[in-house]
């Protein structure tokens, strides 16, 4: 009984038309074979729902809107019935309609009365297991994919009632949409427009994930530091918001981004709060330390082998100098030959199947290891320090962090090469200087703020 | 706000000051010492009195707004060259301490080069970055300052009886020189001239924070001046040149990785002299940017001012770091700090007609 | 950020950096072209009067120190009119750079006491790269010997020489341990006198014998201390315990160990003239040898025993000293501390000094008799 166009008629005697509007937007649809326009008729009462059957969960529609309306007695009690549902939405026109028809909604026609009701079917629905921040104690489950979820999920964690949401509509072709949330009270204001006149201010053609997102949110077209912290935590989010922080959720996309930070958010693990002062302290502290020889190390191991040995003791020096007799090359290409390799090792191994994964830890390690040094390619020393940066760089519980650290190592072993030790301490001056400069929405980057003790520092 | 003042005390204990006292060392240097210290204390009260009635307003801008353009530019101008001279002794005596004690080998210019780029980095930032900077620096270095002072102090061959022997100098007159030198290290609060900006409220300046520059610039002083004397010996100290290094070069930190203190000392030295040269500059280019705007040199749509000075003062420190020995470099920065009460009495001045015509 | 200008900064960058690596050259010197220099040793040269003869001890690193059993050491000898002419011409003995930056034993030779040791220690101070914590010392015969010697229980990579001084092997008071900085001070200081370990070695140069020491002023001869006296002087002026007295009364010997002294010295003045100098001594031990056996009561009468014995001894040291108008331990000093700095100050102690009475009070602590009676 399918007509030309795909509207059911009904065989019966009584000819119904869609209302112009179904139409007009059934022609716009173009005709895509997931539009459904359906005729709901019973004795003389009649309306037309219009929906796209791939987004709209059919036993909802089912339950919610068709049973009803062929056991209610007439269109008046069908239509304030429909007006009282719970997922109803405020009617749209034009360019916006057919988005949230997109998106799942259901039009109703009910005798030149239009609504729009939400019925979305949600299939990446299911909080995940935390996989990028993984914490002993604490909760164990992350985002999902549908905001719907995580917004669930924030809401239960933090009912205070100034928490705000906030939803504002991404303009590319994913049409994704896009919540803010903070908690009224605690918020600041200024920051709280800057970021609203950077999301107006975006525009691109394809916002995947959060990730985009964070990128095309950054001030800067080429910058190094992250302004932004991705998490998937849900503790983590509810510890931010109480903070007086910004989260921003995109449906699709697991990873929240939390605005504005401060480098010292970057260093603080959720596992922090979960265990005794003294602990979490000595960790903390413990991950600073494990920052600075990150960066530091093999800048200093150029520094002191080939500009100034005579800061080292005798006898330490003498085992430096013992351990180079024989490598062919000056010593920061054996560090920048070194480093490179690692950084292949720790790239590959993000990558690596699992049936392979030990062995090409085995290869790296030990052979690398042994084996050049038998070689006379590198020395010893140079191998613990590659180790222990290697080590060191994981440290830090925010990856993205991780990967600018690495970069800045680079730069400072090329700032140390060039002038020696003034240039090692000159270029960590520079560093500070660097991030000091940076703000992440107007607040200072690398600030230390006194007058809250937390440790993650406060806004 | 400390900050400001800490950091130009600190650094002043390595630099030249304490070269000069101890050539005055016969002549009554305690004696200045202690003036010095009432004066400096006494001066730094005025100072943040004075800006106190302005708070908010950064030097240029309340000069701008109260007084004759005649008045204030060679004023500022002024102040920019001092500051700048001021950075460029800090500078060289540096460059010329790392040489001398570290590396032989390296060239001046390489040297001044790596500081010059990175201070240059830092001057074009905003004031306020510069504060933090300051700030975090400051208290990375400290523990390590304090650590180093420690032990200089307790060190077993640090004969005490030198120390005495050159209190018993008690009673000979004081002499100018080393009277400007000694109040050179409480100049760090001038630098306030461009800091005030942040300072929105005024800054309590009571009782309690006299007693603490006080107590902390006696004490600096102290220790600048006596503890090398401890090491070296009263006789022979006047012919060291740098006097704090060779201090620290004679103690031994038995079981650590580094055994000589020196390189702790030129590094936290280079750290500290880092601060204090960006925090001249940085002074100094915000001086000359209020004067000097050149309109004519834009470049897609950047004023490219600032870059203008940078690049100049860069030129004019590489081009001097190979004409100037160090006795060039000691002589002028004696009559540079000869000059600097000058400064004050300028500084005052000015600061005294624009509250009288602020109040008009 | 225009795209043309992105392309011409990375360009300048490049640019930049090749420019800069050319330059790299100053003073970028990888560890294995640079010998490091741990002792050196002046003599007076044996050809030409009044030049100097200058042995380097330089140690050569060994790619694994667990396998070594001996450590290498190469030698440079060279003579020239002064230290700075030698030190360049051995620079080309060499094919790489020498690092003075780890020298830490400076041994002078005896004869040069008298005249030149200004000289000598201007040099080495006068370099900022040279420590100012290195160790002097003077060698007995010829500097050159005693930098040879290679004691057979050295390790790979350390220097017995310096651990004789350092405190962080041996810790006897025979040995005195001077630093650059402390000898420098000390002779230009006017109330103290500077000094040095006498350093020397066995006949076939396989062992180093640090046990006496030597007081230098300027303008005349050394004067050396026997084990003895260097005791003594180091147990007055640096508090070092660990040395032992043999006291002989009618019935046994007992000899004393140290264990702790503590040493407190006063110059006692009239009217601005030194009339006596006043030495409190407290020392605590116990009793290491003894040929009868001993009782704890009477504890009370080998400390009076120890203190007799004790109150000899300094005073023999202290007199003699005295006599040849050398002030080791810092008397001098001292009184310059009691009074207001004028120009007669020095002139009155120089002139009181050699006259001035001891007056000591020796305190013995005897702890206990060892593990036997």
């Amino acid at each position: 009984m399918f007509s030309r166009n795909g509207v059911f008629r009904l065989c019966a005697n009584e000819k119904q038309t869609a209302p112009e509007l179904m139409e007009n937007i059934f022609e716009k649809l173009n005709r895509s074979e997931d539009v459904l326009t359906i005729p709901l008729q019973l004795e003389n009462n009649n309306a037309f729902i219009l929906y796209l059957k791939t987004v709209v969960d059919g036993v909802k529609l089912q339950n919610i809107i068709i049973k009803p309306f062929f056991e209610l007695k007439s269109m008046e009690f069908f239509s304030s019935y429909i007006q009282s549902l719970p997922d109803i939405v405020k009617m749209k026109t034009g360019e916006e309609l057919l988005i949230q028809l997109m998106k799942g909604h259901v039009l109703i026609a009910i005798q030149d009365k239009f609504f729009l009701v939400d019925i979305k079917m949600i299939t990446a629905g299911s909080p995940q297991q935390a996989v990028l921040e993984p914490t002993i104690y604490g909760p164990q489950l992350a985002l999902s994919e549908s905001i719907e979820t995580n917004m669930n999920m924030i809401r239960n964690r933090y009912a205070e009632p100034s928490l705000i949401i906030e939803s504002v509509q991404l303009t590319d072709k994913t049409h994704q949409s896009m919540v803010l949330l903070y908690d009224k009270k605690k918020v600041k204001q200024s920051v709280l427009d800057a970021l609203r006149l950077k999301i107006e201010g975006m525009d691109n053609t394809l916002v995947e994930s959060s990730g985009d997102l964070q990128l095309l949110l950054n001030s800067t077209k080429f910058s190094l530091f992250p302004t932004m912290i991705l998490t998937e935590r849900p503790d983590r989010i509810t510890y931010n918001l109480s903070n007086g922080k910004i989260i921003i959720m995109m449906d699709g996309s697991p990873q929240a981004i939390v605005a504005p930070v401060i480098f010292f958010d970057f260093m603080v693990s959720m596992e922090d709060n979960y265990h005794s002062y003294w602990i979490s302290l000595f960790t903390l502290t413990l991950r600073y330390v494990g920052l600075l020889t990150c960066i530091l190390l093999p800048a200093m191991y150029v520094a002191v082998t080939s500009y100034t040995p005579d800061i080292l003791r005798v006898e330490l020096a003498l085992s430096v100098a013992g351990s180079r007799l024989g490598v062919p090359y000056p010593s920061f290409i054996e560090v920048l030959f070194m480093l490179l390799f690692m950084e292949f090792l720790i790239e590959s191994s993000i990558r690596l199947p699992k049936a392979i994964s030990a062995t090409a830890t085995t290869v790296g390690g030990l052979i690398l290891g042994t084996a050049a040094t038998e070689a006379a390619l590198t020395s010893n020393i140079m191998i613990i320090i590659v180790s222990a940066v290697a080590i060191t760089s994981f440290v830090i519980p925010i990856s993205e962090m991780s990967f600018a650290i690495r970069i800045c190592r680079y730069l400072l072993l090329a700032f140390t090469t060039l002038f020696g030790t003034v240039g090692l301490m000159l270029g960590f001056l520079g560093i500070i200087m660097y991030l000091t400069n940076k703000d992440s929405f107007g607040e200072p980057f690398l600030k230390i703020n006194w007058k809250s003790m937390k440790r993650e520092k406060e806004v | 706000m400390y900050y400001l003042i800490f950091v130009t005390m600190v650094t002043n204990i390595i630099a030249t000051v304490p070269r000069i006292l101890v050539i005055e060392s016969k002549k009554g240097v305690i004696f200045s010492m202690i003036a010095a210290l009432l004066i400096g204390v006494v001066l730094t009260y005025f100072v943040i009195q004075l800006f106190n009635k302005f708070s908010g307003q950064s030097f240029p801008n309340i000069l701008k707004k109260y007084s004759p353009r005649w008045f204030y530019v060679p004023v500022i101008l002024y102040f920019a060259i001092s500051w700048f001279i001021a950075g460029i002794i800090t500078l060289f005596t540096y460059v010329f301490l790392f040489t001398t004690f570290v590396s032989i080998e390296t060239s001046l210019v390489i040297t001044t080069l790596a500081f010059v780029i990175i201070v240059s980095f830092g001057m074009l930032m905003k004031s306020e970055s510069v504060l933090h900077t300051v700030e975090i620096v400051f208290l990375l270095l400290l523990p390590v300052i304090l650590f180093l002072f420690v032990k200089i102090m307790t060190d077993e061959n640090l004969n005490w009886g030198f120390v005495q022997v050159a209190m018993m100098n008690i009673n000979t007159t004081p002499s100018y020189m080393s009277f400007s030198a000694a109040s050179y290290l409480f100049i760090g609060v001038v630098n306030i001239v461009i800091f005030n900006s942040f300072f929105k409220d005024k800054l309590k300046f009571g009782f309690k924070q006299v007693t603490i520059i006080g107590t902390v610039g006696a004490v600096v002083l102290f220790i600048t001046y006596f503890v090398p004397i401890g090491f070296n010996g009263f006789e022979q100290i006047e012919h060291l040149n740098f006097p704090w290094v060779s201090t620290s070069d004679s103690v031994r930190m038995k079981f650590g990785v580094i055994e000589r203190v020196i390189f702790i000392f030129v590094i936290i030295f280079l750290g500290i002299s880092f601060l204090s040269l960006l925090i001249h500059w940085h002074v100094s280019l915000k001086l000359l940017e209020s004067i000097f705007h050149f309109k004519k040199l834009k470049w897609k749509k950047k004023n490219l001012t600032s870059y203008f000075f940078v690049i100049l003062f860069c030129g004019i420190s590489l081009f001097l770091v190979t004409r100037i020995d160090e006795f060039e470099l000691f002589k002028y920065a004696s009559i540079f700090y000869n000059i600097l009460p000058l400064f004050y009495f300028i500084l005052f001045l000015s600061l005294f007609v624009a509250k009288r015509r602020a109040k008009l | 950020m225009y795209i043309f200008s992105r392309k011409k900064r990375i360009v300048m960058t490049l640019v930049f950096i090749q420019c800069v690596l050319l330059l790299a050259g100053c003073g970028f010197k990888d560890i294995d072209n640079r010998l490091f220099v741990i002792g050196i040793g002046v003599d007076p040269s044996e050809k030409i009067e009044g030049h100097y003869k200058i042995t380097l001890k330089l140690s050569i690193p060994v790619a694994s120190i667990k396998e070594e059993k001996k450590p290498t050491y190469q030698y440079l000898v060279h003579e020239g009119e002064n230290i700075e002419e030698a030190i360049r011409i051995l620079e080309t003995h060499t094919d790489r750079v020498l690092e003075f930056g780890h020298t830490k034993i400076i041994m002078v030779n005896e004869a040069l006491l008298e005249n030149n040791v200004k000289d000598v220690m201007d040099y080495f101070v006068r370099r900022g790269d040279m420590q100012l914590i290195a160790w002097v010392g003077v060698a007995k015969n010829s500097a050159e010997e005693v930098l040879r010697a290679e004691p057979k229980a050295e390790e790979a990579v350390s220097t017995s020489l310096t651990r004789y001084f350092d405190r962080t092997g041996t810790e006897s008071p025979y040995i005195v341990s001077a630093f650059l900085f402390e000898f420098r001070r000390n002779s230009y200081s006017l109330g103290i006198d500077p000094v040095l370990p006498v350093v020397e070695t066995n006949d076939d140069g396989s062992q180093l014998i640090v046990n006496k020491s030597i007081i230098v002023q300027e303008g005349r001869p050394p004067f050396e201390m026997s084990s003895r006296f260097t005791r003594e002087y180091n147990s007055l002026a640096h508090n070092l315990e660990g040395y032992s007295y043999k006291i002989e009364h009618e019935e046994n010997n007992i000899v004393v160990n140290i264990g702790k002294i503590k040493v407190k010295y006063k110059v006692i003045t009239d009217n601005k003239k030194p009339t006596a100098i006043e030495m409190k001594i407290d020392m605590t031990g116990e009793i290491i040898e003894s040929d009868k056996d001993l009782s704890l009561n009477n504890l009370a009468k080998y400390n009076k025993l120890a203190e007799d014995e004790v109150k000899k001894h300094i005073l023999e040291f202290l007199t003699t000293v005295q006599k040849e108008n050398l002030d080791p331990i810092g008397f001098g000093l001292q009184y310059r501390t009691m009074y207001l700095n004028n120009k007669d100050t020095m002139t009155i102690w120089n002139e009181a000094y050699q006259e001035l009475p001891f007056d000591l009070k020796v305190k013995v602590n005897l702890k206990s008799t060892g593990t036997i009676e």
